[in-house]
């Protein structure tokens, strides 16, 4: 082989690698533009495989907001800790009382509130991937869909059923409904976070130690503030999740004394 | 009968008029008080159910001008969730109701749906109610084992682990093969279809077991288990086999193969084995824990859980808690500001637990001789009292109360606090009167932090430091006065006195905050009725102790920015 055939060679091999390059390049930027088309082109990801993404992604999302502000997405009653608003569980503004539960069921909200974050959501996506399905000349159908979410131990599952048709020239693939089930130790901690709630009721108070020895991947912290609110944060030592929430139970003002 | 003279009547109807006029305008205000105590079903900000004022309830909630306990509303019972067998106390009748539970007029749950007992889940136990058994039992699809007889915790923990255990052999595959469960779990898997044909349940005895002739057999590689302490060898189901003893493998010793051998006749029962690597008897108790590390054989050991190099220096066990404050207090000392913090030790990591802000609450600790253990609790701060006590057996009940007795001071006890804390602004007469010279007094411990800077208890509460003396002067004939009685009052050392009694009582006086910081516009002196500056060299041992801290603070935080600490400032 001569000199001048091995240049040309190895020209003809670095234009390879550059135009390799390039394309490897364009496809990392569409992914990272959250194309969902190209997504589901390059990656054949199914319809509902992206619904599924989307349901994961979402409760994902609402999980994050709400274990930060003791269980409810927007909440009314709360202390602001560390720019958080924390939900009152048990409250009462009255000096030495005890407080008044104002979550009794914490699971059933949150349960509520995943769904209520999730339907709007969902449907944004149903839209596109519906539009993304047709413009590569499918067919797709459903009915509004019936969202069912619940927190078990170690997850949280949700049913969604939404009688799905994908119609693909003359196939036709129906999904009554879809489930899936994350990892979230959220049903553990709020299951404590409610006896904390009952104890505070009960004595204006909790203990913390007896938790954690129950629990040993469960820590919890239990900050007082000046205005007597208790800031409890429990977290999970394996992944690091943690849930937020606020009590004020029995109340003392600073400096009170009988008859003054 | 007595005549009343024209006059007298005239001063008698006066009075009447003015004691009805008076008796009015009390009644009228005690009922501006009362219109403002309702219950809003919800409030404005949000929270259901709260006594508060009228303007705050949230109009499109119902709301009735007396206690919430008077309400049907927001009466308060118990609200039990009938799926997750949770009973939530002081819960309103509303609130669960819109929550869809059931709602028991008894707030403290003393109802027989939230009995307690003790549910066995395999060797583990639960102290719940029995709707709550029957919950956890399906997740964990067991059979409901509730033993309503258990009444308590420690006793239904014992019960669990007294369960019986050992292997349960079964055909899969045509093979016979072995789990290593509980009785009941054994029997239940046969009952729910998890396995299919025989089984059955040797007690005490090992997968491993020779006899048993299954295909689980020994290896040396070991497993942490949940809910349990120590390191276990695994056999090659997967099965847990006995605690790792390196010295125990198949080869050195197969009867330990063989049976179950209780944690106190494996090896170092007596210990932590913390870290070590041929024992993996661990012991939360005594600080360690099954966890990640290399060891002669597997890949787990007993980690280590105790603290080391704590926030005040020392070391500490698993569990283990102690008191650290602000700066130094406890003697009637602490500066404004100061605050106690409750610090536990748990897996190694040093959890910090704040006691209530403004000293409501104060941190006790106490060891534990035989153990060598620290103990620590926030609880109240119990100074309210203090000044009632004229007794130092009273003063120094520590059953009650947090005081300590002072000589040289006492306060004339003249019972009504109302009258003392205004004696500045009242005219007494020539008495007297608040706190005064000679003999003891009793003042809080750990004085009350105060909210000074704005309206609320500052003011009373130290106003019951105010003293009002009488001096007496004589005049010579060339009408120079001579002090002749009660003298020291006017001398430098009494406001000094005062002002310790005064800082006692609270963030009162001429004192200094946590940061060394000296202010004394919480002092007043007058002579008759005239205020008097306080003289330069006056409270120059309050001044030179704040000064102190100042000092003191500067050398830490110069020590925490080389060190990277986050700034705050503990008593060393």
């Amino acid at each position: 082989m001569g000199v001048q055939n091995i240049l040309y060679f190895k020209r003809g091999q670095i234009s390879v690698f550059i135009i390799l390059g390039l394309l490897i390049f364009v496809v990392i930027i569409l992914i990272f533009l959250n194309n969902k088309d190209f997504a589901s082109f390059v990656l054949g990801k199914s319809p509902v495989d992206s619904i599924e993404e989307c349901t994961t992604k979402t409760i994902n999302e609402g999980k994050e907001i709400l274990s930060k502000q003791g269980g409810l997405i927007t909440p009314e009653n709360y202390y602001l800790y560390q720019n958080n608003k924390l939900h009152y569980i048990c409250y009462t503004q009255e000096s030495f009382q005890n407080c008044v539960m104002q979550t009794p069921f914490l699971k059933y909200t949150i349960e509520t509130e995943l769904k209520n974050y999730l339907e709007p959501r969902l449907n944004e996506c149903l839209t596109d991937i519906k539009l993304s399905v047709e413009r590569q000349g499918n067919q797709m159908r459903y009915k509004k869909p019936a969202i069912d979410i619940s927190l078990e131990p170690n997850s949280i599952i949700s049913n969604i059923e939404l009688e799905l048709v994908i119609s693909k020239n003359d196939n036709t693939e129906s999904y009554k409904n879809i489930k899936t089930d994350q990892n979230s130790r959220l049903y553990d901690m709020v299951i404590v976070a409610s006896e904390i709630a009952n104890s505070e009721a009960q004595y204006g108070d909790s203990n913390t130690d007896a938790f954690m020895y129950k629990d040993k991947n469960l820590k919890v912290e239990k900050i007082k503030e000046g205005d007597e609110t208790k800031v409890y944060i429990l977290t999970d030592r394996k992944e690091g999740e943690k849930f937020i929430f606020a009590v004020k139970s029995i109340p003392i003002p600073p400096g009170w004394i009988e008859n003054v | 009968m007595f005549k009343l003279s024209k006059a007298m009547k005239r001063k008698l109807v006066f009075t009447l008029i003015l004691l009805i006029l008076i008796l009015g305008t009390v009644s009228y205000i005690s009922s501006q008080d009362i219109s403002f105590n309702v219950c809003c079903e919800k409030t404005k900000s949000g929270a259901w159910c709260q006594n508060t004022k009228e303007i705050d309830c949230d109009d499109r909630f119902r709301k009735s001008p007396t206690s919430c306990d008077a309400t049907s509303f927001c009466k308060l019972g118990c609200c039990v969730d009938s799926e997750e067998g949770l009973c939530m106390k002081n819960t309103p009748q509303r609130v669960c109701e819109i929550s869809s539970g059931t709602w028991l007029d008894d707030e403290s749950c003393n109802v027989p749906q939230c009995g307690l007992g003790c549910c066995i889940l395999g060797d583990q136990a639960s102290f719940v109610t029995l709707t709550r058994c029957k919950r956890i039992s399906r997740i964990y699809g067991l059979e409901t084992n509730f033993k309503r007889d258990i009444t308590n915790e420690v006793d239904c923990i014992l019960t669990a682990h007294a369960a019986d255990k050992g292997a349960c052999v079964y055909e899969s595959d045509e093979e016979r093969t072995c789990r290593f469960s509980t009785r009941q779990e054994c029997l239940n898997s046969q009952k729910q279809g998890n396995i299919s044909g025989e089984v059955e349940f040797f007690k005490d005895l090992l997968c491993t077991a020779d006899e048993l002739a299954t295909n689980c057999g020994p290896t040396r590689e070991t497993i942490c288990i949940d809910g349990k302490d120590e390191v276990y060898f695994k056999d090659t189901c997967g099965n847990p086999a006995n605690i790792y003893d390196a010295n125990r493998i198949y080869s050195k010793d197969t009867s330990y193969w063989h049976r179950v051998v209780h944690k106190t006749r494996s090896c170092g029962s007596n210990t932590a084995n913390t870290n070590s690597k041929g024992c993996g008897n661990c012991n939360y108790l005594k600080g360690s824990i099954c966890g990640k590390g290399r060891a002669t054989f597997g890949d787990n050991l007993c980690r280590d859980l105790n603290c080391y190099n704590t926030q005040n220096g020392q070391s500490y066990k698993n569990g283990e808690s102690w008191c650290q404050s602000i700066s130094e207090g406890g003697q009637g000392n602490d500066a404004v500001g100061n605050r106690y913090f409750r610090h536990v030790c748990v897996q190694g990591e040093e959890i910090i637990e704040p006691c209530a802000d403004f000293r409501n609450e104060i941190c006790i600790e106490r060891e534990h001789e035989s153990a060598k253990f620290t103990e620590a609790a926030c609880r109240i701060n119990r100074w309210s009292d203090c000044i009632d006590q004229f007794t130092e057996r009273d003063c120094q009940n520590t059953d009650r109360r947090d005081c300590l007795w002072v000589a040289g001071l006492h306060y004339d006890g003249s019972g009504s606090k109302e009258d003392v804390k205004n004696l500045v602004d009242s005219d007494y007469g020539n008495k007297s009167r608040g706190i005064l010279k000679g003999g003891d007094i009793c003042l809080p411990r750990f004085p009350p932090g105060l909210e000074f800077w704005k309206e609320g208890n500052a003011k009373s509460v130290c106003g019951l430091g105010n003293s009002k003396q009488m001096v007496k002067f004589e005049e010579d004939i060339l009408k120079n006065k001579k002090c002749v009685d009660n003298c020291e009052v006017l001398e430098r050392p009494w406001v000094e006195t005062m002002n310790r009694a005064c800082t006692t009582l609270g963030d009162c006086g001429a004192k200094a905050n946590i940061a060394g910081q000296f202010t004394d516009f919480g002092i007043v002196w007058k002579q008759n009725g005239k205020r008097k500056d306080l003289q330069s060299g006056l409270l120059e041992d309050v001044k030179e102790s704040a000064a102190e801290t100042e000092r003191q603070e500067v050398i830490e935080n110069a020590g925490k920015e080389k060190g990277g600490d986050d700034g705050k400032v503990f008593n060393k």
